[in-house]
């Protein structure tokens, strides 16, 4: 027997095991990403045969556009405006939660919970307390205090409401993984601190941070790829009764919700497949430059 | 050894359970020899099990079964198309009023006026005018309507005396209602093309000229409705962003709205305090005299791929006719959905409140639905845009409207 084939032979079992998920993976994910590769080349509306147009699609969404570069600015304001906040927030839960508190696993799972629960319910709910005049519960505790009520869905605010509910839904998730990180520092190294003198502000920005960095890392990486994307929360908070997402002139249209308009409501496949690799080109060059500033500087 | 018995072992179960799974799917696609018409219906399972139920009756007269299946309204586009695609599509489909002149075209619904050209007139001759001219697309008609949902003015009985009857009224009303700090919300398709169009055609101006060939929304009826629409906000207090009307109407807030005829059950059912405290009526009449409101609903069709489509046909004859209307109308008033029936006739037999029933049918007999003609989805978002822009950025009305026509005009070309 040839050595392939041997070796085949000797690992059958195991790919018998992984052909199902192999398979699934493939069907549902590799031909997909492929396929919409090549409908970007195309003018493809589902029901009649795609039309290779070349690199045209590309050309109208990058210079013709102004939809795009409009929910391009506004995905890029979502994520400044989500990422850094929802970091630096967890970061400190997740430092005060790793002290020896009383009812830490309580805490833990008390902001945990958004995670959890799914996104359609958090933004029904929000869109609930958001609700404008003197009906939503944000302006009614406004204005028991004395301040005007804000216009939480207008034009104005739509994008920063939705900012503030991501973050408080994305609060658990990178707080549990900064705790996990947190536990993985060696305690040896607060105990030569402290016998060295150091604050705790010294401890935390010498050796917390630093030895925090890969966790750093994956969370900021992940949240850039996940607040890039966002898209349910757009989509409840401003989906009209006419089938419009992205609010009174597109204020809070976002880049996905974008290609949901273009792909699934007007059917503009191909247009909508070149719009899908222009946010992986973005995505793949941000995780890119990410990594490389963030690399040299961990310390294993 | 005992390694490849227990992988022995596992492959055969791994058989059986594939062997098990391939008869049970052949058995399921088995062809009875009963024909059984498949239809989707968007909206509640409710009203779909009351359709099956329905059919039972039409197995009884032609001895074809019906299953209906109720598909939810957000997935409902891309689900047709998919089975179109895919060719799975059911036989009959109820879908959103400008889907069928839109999947018609792409050739993947039977064309009504050329398979059955004289069932059509009959049923034609019986619905609303506005809602026989909007299922029409050149010389062919793809869906007949299933219901419809109507435009209609909501007021506050123990607030306002009478229902303001024209604009001017309803101007004076809400200057009134403003100096109580009150207004009037305008609720479905509101700062959209669906709020404005009642006020356009008041005005007596049209998105698109007879042939839908040249937009018209550059003349001075369509920048009369469009001052008067965008006015409402910008001078009235009407509000620019959603806000809860069955709430706002129950706190007297907002004592007068405009909305669909489906907040009726919701009023009833959210809002029971104030029972017999409000009314209905028609929308104001504009400078024409007109008091034109906007109308949509759902329509059905049958699939190309159908090979059922003359008991189809039946069955959406029969869907059609008053009595099977009034069954369905009936059922919902026990459940939380809405059916307005589109034959006219029916409305003579709907045992319906006179209060309700008259302004309904009035509205629905002086209203419109939206053009019939291919890429009108996309070209509505240009009417949204000219509209936001002059309510929120106090953009000119003639320039927004110039823009709006050339673009709409553009999309026409295509």
């Amino acid at each position: 027997m040839k050595p392939f084939a041997k070796e085949l032979n000797r690992q059958k079992w195991s790919y018998i095991f992984i052909g199902p998920s192999f398979m699934i993976f493939t069907l549902f994910l590799i031909i997909p990403v492929f396929a919409s590769l090549y409908w970007s080349f195309t003018q493809y509306n589902i029901l009649q045969p795609p039309k290779f147009v070349g690199f045209q699609n590309y050309i109208n969404i990058l210079f013709h556009d102004p939809r795009f570069w409009k929910a391009m600015t506004n995905t890029a304001i979502y994520v400044a405006g989500t990422v850094p906040t929802s970091i630096v927030i967890s970061l400190a839960l997740a430092v005060a939660i790793d002290q020896n508190i009383r009812f830490k696993n309580w805490f833990k799972t008390f902001f945990f919970i958004p995670s959890i629960t799914s996104i359609i319910a958090i933004s029904v709910i929000w869109k609930w307390l958001y609700a404008s005049g003197k009906y939503g519960l944000f302006n009614h505790a406004l204005s028991s205090i004395g301040i005007p009520p804000v216009n939480w869905l207008g034009i104005d605010w739509t994008l920063p409401s939705i900012i503030i509910m991501s973050v408080w839904g994305g609060l658990g998730y990178n707080m549990i993984l900064f705790i996990a990180g947190l536990q993985g520092i060696p305690h040896v190294f607060y105990e030569a601190a402290e016998v060295d003198g150091a604050s705790e502000w010294d401890k935390f920005r010498n050796i917390t941070l630093p030895l925090l960095a890969p966790t750093m890392l994956f969370v900021t990486i992940m949240s850039i790829i996940s607040a890039f994307q966002v898209f349910d929360a757009v989509y409840i908070m401003t989906y009209s009764s006419e089938g419009a997402v992205g609010g009174a002139l597109d204020c809070a249209l976002t880049i996905v919700a974008y290609l949901y308009d273009t792909g699934f409501q007007r059917f503009a496949m191909g247009y909508a497949s070149a719009l899908a690799y222009l946010i992986f080109l973005v995505l793949f060059i941000v995780t890119i430059v990410n990594m490389r500033l963030v690399e040299k500087k961990i310390e294993y | 050894m005992r390694g490849i018995k227990r992988g022995k072992a596992i492959c055969c179960l791994f058989l059986f359970f594939a062997a098990l799974a391939l008869s049970c799917f052949s058995g399921c696609v088995k062809k009875s020899s009963e024909k059984e018409i498949l239809m989707w219906l968007v909206g509640s399972e409710k009203q779909a099990q009351k359709i099956t139920e329905l059919g039972r009756d039409f197995y009884k007269e032609t001895g074809v079964k019906v299953r209906c299946e109720a598909i939810s309204w957000g997935e409902a586009h891309s689900k047709y198309l998919t089975s179109v695609v895919g060719e799975v599509t059911p036989d009959i489909g109820t879908m959103g009023l400008t889907w069928g002149t839109e999947f018609g075209n792409l050739g993947a619904m039977v064309d009504l006026q050329k398979a059955f050209p004289a069932d059509l007139k009959a049923i034609e001759d019986d619905i609303f005018p506005g809602l026989a001219a909007s299922i029409r697309y050149k010389d062919s008609v793809y869906a007949v309507p299933f219901d419809i949902s109507e435009y209609i003015m909501y007021y506050r009985t123990d607030m306002i005396g009478k229902p303001p009857r024209d604009w001017k009224e309803l101007a004076s009303l809400l200057a009134e209602l403003n100096r109580n700090g009150k207004s009037m919300i305008i609720d479905w398709g509101g700062l959209g093309w669906i709020g404005y169009s009642p006020f356009l055609w008041q005005a007596g101006g049209d998105f698109y000229n007879k042939e839908n060939t040249v937009a018209t929304l550059d003349t001075a009826a369509a920048e009369t409705g469009m001052e008067f629409f965008t006015g409402l906000y910008k001078r009235y207090g009407v509000p620019k962003e959603e806000k809860p009307v069955e709430q706002g109407f129950k706190m007297g807030d907002y004592p007068i709205f405009i909305s669909g005829n489906w907040k009726m059950k919701t009023l009833a059912d959210v809002a029971p305090e104030i029972n017999g405290k409000w009314g209905i009526s028609q929308l104001p009449a504009g400078p024409t005299g007109k008091r034109t409101g906007f109308i949509g609903g759902r329509v059905m069709g049958i699939f190309s791929q159908s090979k059922l489509q003359n008991e189809s046909w039946g069955f959406i004859k029969y869907l059609s006719r008053p009595d099977i209307q009034l069954k369905l109308y009936e059922a919902t008033l026990e459940s939380h959905d809405t059916y307005l029936p589109p034959n006219i006739k029916t409305w003579d037999i709907l045992p319906m409140d006179a209060a309700f029933k008259g302004p309904l049918k009035a509205q629905a007999f002086d209203s419109k639905g939206p053009p019939s003609l291919l890429g009108w989805d996309d070209s509505t978002r240009f009417i949204d845009t000219a509209i936001q822009l002059i309510v929120l950025k106090g953009k000119d009305v003639e320039a927004a409207l110039t823009d709006a026509n050339d673009e709409l005009n553009r999309r026409l070309k295509k």
